[in-house]
């Protein structure tokens, strides 16, 4: 629920909720505390309290960092496995020049069919999080039928074999890039870790709202203003995670362009047009 | 005996355990601590005992973060891994088209196999963290006869040739994933880590005793509030360690997915002879 908004609204609107929401509690937190606990209580021991706060600080804004450094890894993760199986099909359709022209052009127009599935049904999918099976069975259908072709393919000459064992090598790479890839787009932050962040981020404002500063004002400030920097963090982490969502996702880009690139070289009239392998 | 409790309990409970018991020993430590050395005697030196505290909190800092960074980039390998074993054996299921039918039923039949094996006995086995040799017997076996059914397996033709090298290369990517998968699932932090990490722990908030307080309350809140930051970042190691265990671990599903996918055919369902390995039905949905 929460997510499905996060990823269908723009970063910078995510942005200022996460913050505003995150700030608003922090400096209710304060006023609370404000009105509750004697200000020159907190005052006598706001030193003490100041050289916790750093240890605390230290060690949270540490962790939290590498969950970002994190999540950013994972992102970069999905996009290569995204490239390598663009790249893969790419192999398929300039190995294909050295099949039977039979078989090759089913080869090139499976390989047409399965981009096709893939940047029209799977990608809206993964962006709407729909990883149900049903929305990847023609897809592993497609790729099964490519990989079956060529398995079952008898060449007649040692060139031939070569080809063969070069494509079905290419059609196993395309198999485990694809299964890589949709697990990869179901991947997100545990709620483990999520849980782990946001008790943190209570013990910091709880160490906030126990600061005694002179004006009740600069209390709120100092304390809206860290709330919101963590805050940008949140919202950082919510915009890289879940790979293939939201704005800030990995797109299709590659496998387009393999798509186009073999429709430019191996179309019917252009042919002839990739040197004989 | 103590990862037991917490590999077979959602990560919320720990939490709360772990995160109470260290907490309430630090404040209990501080009451006791109180008692000995009167507040205003501390009071006096806050100033140099801050200070000092700072090089403490960048040790720890420093530790943790390097530590969890193990943690974490371990767990994700794992996956990896576990991935990448996965694959081998579709690749096997896939090629095995090219073979004479009879073969391929046979490798079917062991990859069905190998499958079931790991789903229903190593998976479990490795979440209860029983990694003793016995568990991987039969997977062991099922691949073995794998590989030399594939090693003796004369090709009559060059298509089956080019399939038969492809293959082989194939299973022995799986037996070099399977080892390695076995290897990480047993991989955990050492317990000298931990010793250092609870010993440093400890440091920490010992540190903020040294304090003088005014208020006896305010200092118990701060201690508090360490020993709670510190006991969160345990309980986040503890989640991320044993990359095969507990509710932040390794899944079986690309294994899973491999029958589905794949279409890995049960030896009694494939057809007798001139078998393709995918299901009609996938042929026919890829048009």
């Amino acid at each position: 629920m929460l997510n499905a908004w996060f990823y269908s609204n723009p970063n910078w609107l995510v942005m200022l909720v996460v913050c505003g929401v995150l700030v608003a509690i922090s400096l209710v937190a304060v006023l609370l505390t404000q009105r509750f606990v004697p200000w020159e209580l907190r005052e006598k021991d706001t030193k003490m309290v100041g050289l916790s706060y750093a240890l605390a600080g230290g060690i949270y804004a540490i962790v939290i960092s590498f969950v970002a450094v994190g999540v950013y890894e994972a992102m970069d993760k999905a996009q290569a496995l995204a490239t390598a199986e663009a790249n893969s099909l790419s192999s398929m359709l300039f190995d294909s020049a050295g099949l039977p022209p039979a078989l090759a052009a089913q080869v090139r127009a499976d390989v047409g069919a399965y981009i096709d599935t893939v940047t029209k049904k799977e990608w809206p999918a993964q962006q709407a999080y729909q990883m149900d099976d049903r929305n990847f069975e023609l897809g592993w259908a497609q790729v099964r039928k490519i990989s079956q072709d060529l398995a079952t393919y008898e060449p007649t000459t040692m060139g031939q074999e070569i080809m063969k064992k070069e494509m079905i090598g290419n059609a196993d790479n395309l198999f485990s890039e694809r299964r890589s890839r949709i697990l990869a787009a179901g991947e997100h932050l545990p709620d483990a870790i999520w849980q782990m962040a946001i008790a943190g981020l209570a013990l910091v404002i709880f160490f906030l709202c126990l600061f005694g500063p002179k004006s009740a004002w600069m209390h709120l400030a100092t304390t809206g203003l860290t709330v919101f920097a963590i805050g940008l963090i949140f919202a950082l982490i919510i915009a890289l995670d879940y790979p293939f969502r939201g704005q800030l996702s990995v797109d299709d880009d590659a496998y387009v362009s393999a798509k186009d690139l073999g429709a430019e070289l191996f179309t019917p009239e252009k042919a002839e047009a990739p040197a004989p392998r | 005996m103590l990862n037991d409790f917490y590999y077979s309990h959602p990560t919320w409970l720990d939490g709360l355990l772990v995160i109470g018991v260290w907490t309430g020993l630090s404040v209990l430590g501080l009451v006791i601590f109180n008692r000995l050395v009167s507040a205003p005697k501390r009071a006096k030196d806050n100033e140099s005992v801050g200070l000092t505290y700072a090089i403490v909190a960048v040790i720890f800092a420093v530790l943790v973060a390097v530590i969890i960074v193990d943690v974490w980039e371990t767990s994700a390998r794992a996956d990896e891994i576990a991935t990448g074993e996965a694959n081998q054996l579709s690749s096997l299921v896939l090629d095995s088209a090219g073979l004479a039918p009879d073969m391929a039923l046979s490798v079917h039949g062991q990859i069905d196999q190998y499958i079931d094996t790991v789903v229903k006995t190593e998976w479990p086995a490795q979440q209860a963290g029983h990694q003793d040799d016995k568990t991987y017997e039969e997977g062991w076996k099922t691949l073995a006869k794998l590989s030399s059914d594939l090693a003796v397996f004369e090709p009559k033709t060059m298509g089956e040739n080019a399939t038969k090298a492809q293959m082989l290369t194939s299973v022995n990517e799986l037996i070099k994933a399977r080892r390695v998968r076995i290897l990480a699932a047993s991989d955990h932090l050492p317990d000298v880590v931990w010793l250092i990490l609870i010993i440093a722990g400890a440091l920490s908030v010992f540190y903020t005793y040294l304090f003088g307080a005014n208020t006896f309350w305010i200092h118990m809140t701060v201690t508090g509030l360490i020993a709670s930051t510190i006991a969160l970042v345990f309980v986040l190691i503890i989640a991320l360690d044993f990359p095969f265990r507990g509710d932040v671990s390794v899944s079986d599903d690309a294994f899973v997915g491999v029958k589905a996918t794949a279409g890995v055919t049960a030896p009694t369902s494939l057809p007798p002879s001139g078998a393709t390995a995918a299901p009609a039905s996938a042929a026919a949905a890829a048009h």
